[in-house]
């Protein structure tokens, strides 16, 4: 019986690698050996362990926080409306109206980690899908594209967003998330041109490399080559971009709140309208130095994650882009 | 010849007047400042089940011809006509030669002529449009020089031969797994080779898959585009020998783009030259290295290298370097480096025409004082084949 | 290319983004045509008034034309009224004369910030290329890493918190010292001409409208040691916080300059490594740095609307945060079109520098 056995395994050999993880095998092996690259920069491991660790945070914060932060607010009586610091009640001290700055916070990463995925993930698709058609056919509405996209990058980020912000924040109202759909709308608005350009210089290159003129000669249509030949190959500075951007949005989200039009109500916990609380006060900054821990304990959280996410880009740079690894 | 006897009477393929300019931009508002003659208004035909070689120096225009042969590029104007019946070919003789003029260039102003027009929508591959285009397309293919750069390189090999049968949604799954199968056994590699990655191979493995690629359909026409110029000698033996053995038994029709010609007179049956995107000579194999008409062709056969330490070489060397296509000579465009240039080779353009009613083409004006140096090509090209024993009496 | 075709044609390629920018404003100001009307009419918001703007733009006319108005008002100067109250002046100024009053001190600070990076920028670049992947070259990296991701905001408490021990913040924000006894007269005892309001200087008294320039001009050193107090910790923090690109860039150009022929030439020839650094690669390193510099300003701007409305300084992004919270439209409007201008055209000043250190760009 093993004698059979054996034999079945010699003679066929397709027989075993035919097997669905057969065809996963070359990139998992692949992967791997890109690991190692990663590995071998303490930098990069160190973005992957804080991403993680926030991560970790945004998934199981219902898990992690028990009650409601806000719950000395709710009190007028409370006696602690002045921030408190070093009490093992409240390990990372309370901000304004009593608020507890540690569970608060664990709940903020959750909905730091939505709103900047959400963000990125639907500029990114929105300017793959642009920039690859427009790089990948080229004329007039690839210049109509590049046009737009300068139009974008010659007005900073945040003075966009302002203007976003003022013109539709009434329209917002009513609609579902309020102020959340406006920031999210606004900033995919400003963000897609970025990962549009990125693509679009990719698919100049990769457009004119013979597999794609191969494949089109195979009788694939625009549709199968971009998708297929063009996209999957133009990628690499996009996952790049990503997570340098889930951390940028953050950051440009907390701007906004200091200046007081992004997220600005006292009951929401994310971290930029944690580290601005003081804005809710009468003389913000006098008294925001006067209890520094209240901006610099979220805003410290805002710095590791936008930190460990660029750190991790730049991991990741280094493993697909290897001209970079030096 | 083995090659020799699969050719038919039956014309595959007749390009007319093809023309491929590339516009060169400059100025303030990046206008087209001039053009490129990548490909200038070229003439050939291609038969059923034959090798045809096209030969030429880099940058003469030989990769350009392949791919728009494939409408890979658009040319600028050109028809070519894919299987047309031998009335249409008639037909099409009568309608150009009204379009002529007596040197056999075109007539000045576009081209215009219905029944050209209806023509060219029902047979040349400029002019079909959907099913019938993609029908085509699926039956002409083309190899890649570079083995390296014509595979994506995130694709696994099985999913690479498979696209062809994909993208025309020629079978389904089962069928391309079976078919992907039978294309890799065919080429000389293994089941195992089809769940790797193309970068896992070296360039004659590389290049079997290509012609994987090329074969998944069943082409009846593959464009070779130096298909072993990238790789080893001892790999490039091989890879012809695939290919030949391919050709005989798909009954294929080859068009052999190369620069080396004792790979073109092992594989072709007929040979175009090509010389800054024109035309200078047609021939059948051995006429043409036995009798090289044109100086350019001669310069090219004389280098070729003898197989015999004893002979003397007597290479004819082209002065000069080729000239810009942007801006071409006038008149014959080899004239610039041709050392039998007279006054009318600067003032008119060549026509191909017979040479002695023999079916061999030459583009050259002198070709009526060529005798002498063509007995010399000869003389060379006869120790060439083999029949030096002559020829070293001589020394 | 000649230069001069370059200069010409890189001056034609900033008219559509320019157009573009318009548009987006145009667009903008559609979305909310009640505020931009109102923008429009100031102080006087009668039904009258209202029906002669709505003719003046031809509102009422398809879109294509409207934006022809609205371009017309644009190049005419009508950017519409401030409705924010401007301490000094009061509400519904020409928003036109606010941007102009506010504009060299955005300039001054963002100038000043972009000389700081290079400043910053150039030795932790060099040392990151220099002794790569050792210690400094991590610490560097990391310290641009932590440049990009630092709330700026959050940066500037930082170290405010930490001067407070020592200085009151209110010496700290606006662009002079508010308090007379500094420098009302100067060192000779003479009578200097400064009149500040709002820590700004106000217009009779600007002759460049650079306050650290002008101070210099009239010589008057305690002014203009006071304006570079009040102007070094904004400047210094929108520097930190926009170094991280410079010193990437550098480092891998730095790099691959490294790796280039010539300079294993050098080196085979058996020129010293410093020479080598100094002469052939930091040169080049240099000269391909100098193209993302229009990058590091759109950048760097963001920054600079933050710290302005930190530290009170009388610039266009404080005036832009102020209205943002009070629903200032014509000057969010005016503010998008000011600073895409400052942008393009600190890229073109760019590009042309670019084309005349490297050649091989002008011919492309």
């Amino acid at each position: 019986m093993t004698d059979a056995n054996s034999t079945m395994t010699v003679t066929e050999p397709e027989k075993v690698r035919r097997s669905p993880y057969s065809a996963i095998a070359p990139r998992l092996e692949q992967w791997r050996r890109q690991f190692y690259y990663f590995r071998k920069s303490p930098l990069a491991v160190a973005g992957l362990i804080i991403t993680a660790f926030f991560a970790f945070l945004a998934i199981f914060s219902p898990l992690l926080t028990t009650g409601n932060p806000y719950q000395m607010a709710i009190n007028p009586f409370a006696t602690n409306l002045i921030p408190w610091f070093s009490s093992w009640r409240y390990p990372l001290g309370t901000t304004y109206f009593g608020v507890n700055l540690l569970p608060a916070m664990i709940k903020a990463a959750r909905i730091d980690l939505a709103f900047s995925l959400a963000v990125v993930a639907t500029g990114a698709f929105v300017g793959v899908m642009v920039g690859a058609f427009a790089g990948y056919y080229g004329g007039l509405f690839d210049d109509i594209l590049m046009r737009v996209t300068d139009v974008f990058f010659s007005v900073p980020y945040i003075i966009l967003a302002i203007a976003m912000i003022v013109v539709f924040t009434k329209s917002f109202k009513d609609v579902a998330g309020g102020i959340y759909t406006l920031l999210i709308l606004s900033l995919i608005v400003i963000w897609w041109p970025t990962y549009a350009r990125i693509v679009r210089g990719q698919v100049l290159s990769v457009r004119e490399l013979k597999y794609v003129e191969a494949a089109r000669a195979s009788g694939a249509g625009a549709l199968r080559v971009v998708f297929k030949h063009i996209i999957p190959n133009s990628m690499y500075p996009v996952f790049v971009q990503i997570s340098l951007d889930v951390g940028t949005i953050v950051l440009l989200l907390a701007n906004l709140d200091f200046i007081n039009i992004g997220i600005s109500n006292i009951t929401q916990p994310e971290w930029g309208n944690l580290a601005t609380y003081f804005n809710y006060a009468q003389v913000g900054l006098t008294l925001a130095l006067q209890y520094p821990w209240t901006f610099i304990v979220p805003g410290m959280a805002i710095l590791l994650y936008a930190l460990g996410l660029n750190l991790l880009g730049d991991g990741i740079r280094d493993i697909l882009d290897p001209r970079m690894r030096r | 010849m083995g090659v020799a006897t699969l050719v038919s009477e039956n014309i595959y393929m007749d390009v007319r007047h093809l023309k491929q300019l590339f516009p060169i931009k400059g100025g303030v508002m990046s206008r087209a400042i001039g053009h490129v003659h990548a490909v200038d208004d070229i003439s050939f035909r291609i038969m059923e089940g034959e090798t045809v070689g096209l030969v030429g120096e880099s940058g003469c225009g030989k990769t350009t011809t392949g791919r728009t042969l494939l409408r890979l590029l658009e040319p600028t104007s050109g028809y070519s006509f894919v299987n047309p019946p031998a009335e249409v070919v008639k037909e099409l003789d009568e309608i150009f030669s009204g379009l002529e003029d007596d040197s056999g260039s075109l007539l000045d102003g576009e081209i215009s002529s219905t029944r050209l027009d209806e023509i060219a929508r029902e047979y040349s591959i400029y002019g079909v449009k959907g099913k019938k285009l993609k029908q085509m397309r699926s039956s002409m293919q083309i190899v890649f020089q570079d083995p390296f750069a014509s595979l994506d390189p995130r694709m696994l090999v099985k999913d690479i031969i498979a696209e062809p049968l994909v993208a025309h949604h020629a079978a389904n799954k089962s069928d391309i797994a079976e078919r992907v199968s039978s294309l890799i056994t065919e080429v000389g590699l293994n089941q195992e080779h089809l769940y790797r990655f193309p970068h896992e191979f070296s360039g004659g493995q590389r290049q079997r898959i290509c012609v994987a690629r090329a074969l998944a359909l069943n082409p009846k026409f593959v464009v070779l585009d130096e298909p072993t110029s990238a790789l080893d000698v001892s790999v490039q033996a091989q890879i012809l020998n695939l290919l030949r053995r391919l050709q005989e038994k798909n009954e294929m029709t080859y068009l052999f783009i190369s620069h080396h010609l004792s790979v073109i007179r092992a594989m072709c049956s007929r040979v175009l030259v090509m010389y800054l995107g024109k035309m200078v000579e047609i021939a059948e194999t051995e006429e043409l290295f036995l009798h090289p008409l044109h100086p350019y062709t001669q310069a090219l056969v004389s280098a070729i290298p003898i197989p015999d330490p004893l002979l003397k070489r007597e290479r004819i060397i082209i002065g000069g370097d080729v000239p810009s296509a942007a801006s071409p000579p006038s008149g014959c465009r080899f004239r610039t480096r041709c050392e039998f240039a007279e006054d009318v080779c600067r003032e008119k353009e060549p026509q191909l025409e017979e040479w002695n009613n023999t079916g061999h083409l030459v583009a050259c004006h002198l070709v009526h004082r060529m005798d002498k140096r063509i007995i010399n090509a000869a003389e060379r090209a006869s120790v060439y084949a083999g029949e030096h024993a002559d020829a070293r009496l001589h020394n | 290319m000649k230069m001069w075709t370059y200069i010409v044609r890189r001056l034609l390629a900033m008219i559509p983004v320019i157009l573009g920018v318009t548009l987006l404003t145009f667009l903008l100001t559609r979305a909310q045509i009640g505020l931009w009307i109102a923008s429009l009419l100031g102080r006087i918001r009668t039904p009258s008034a209202r029906l002669a703007i709505i003719r003046q733009y031809h509102l009422n006319a398809p879109v294509y034309v409207q934006y022809f108005y609205y371009l017309e008002g644009l190049v005419t100067g009508h950017w519409g009224f401030t409705s924010g109250n401007d301490l000094v002046a009061g509400a519904y100024r020409p928003v036109l004369q606010v941007m102009i009053e506010r504009f060299p001190n955005t300039v001054e600070l963002a100038v000043l910030s972009v000389i700081l990076v290079v400043i910053f920028s150039i030795p932790l670049g060099v040392i990151s290329a220099v002794q790569r992947d050792k210690i400094p070259d991590h610490l560097s990296r990391l310290w641009a890493m932590i440049s990009y991701s630092i709330p700026t905001f959050w940066f500037a408490l930082l170290l405010l918190f930490a001067v407070s021990h020592y200085v009151s913040i209110f010496a700290l924000t606006g662009s002079l010292s508010t308090s007379p006894v500094n420098y009302y007269l100067t060192s000779t005892g003479a009578y200097q001409p400064w009149v500040s309001h709002q820590g700004g200087l106000i217009l009779g008294t600007k002759p460049t409208g650079l306050l650290l320039v002008d101070t210099l001009l009239y010589g008057d050193f305690p002014a203009f040691i006071n304006g570079f107090e009040h102007i070094i910790l904004p400047a210094l923090i929108v520097a930190l916080t926009n170094m991280g690109v410079i010193v990437r860039y550098l480092r891998s150009s730095m790099l691959d300059v490294m790796g280039q022929d010539y300079v294993r030439t050098a080196r085979a020839k058996g020129v010293t490594e410093k020479i080598v650094i100094n002469r052939h690669v930091k040169r080049n390193a240099y000269t391909s740095t100098v193209t993302i510099m229009g990058l590091l300003l759109a950048g760097l701007l963001g920054g600079v609307v933050i710290v302005e409305d930190i530290f009170a300084w009388p610039g266009i992004g404080y005036w832009l945060a102020q209205a943002a919270i009070v629903d200032d439209f014509a000057s969010i409007m005016a503010g998008v079109f000011v600073f895409a201008i400052v942008v393009v055209i600190a890229n073109l000043v760019v590009d042309i520098l670019y084309a005349y250190l490297d050649p091989r760009v002008r011919l492309g």
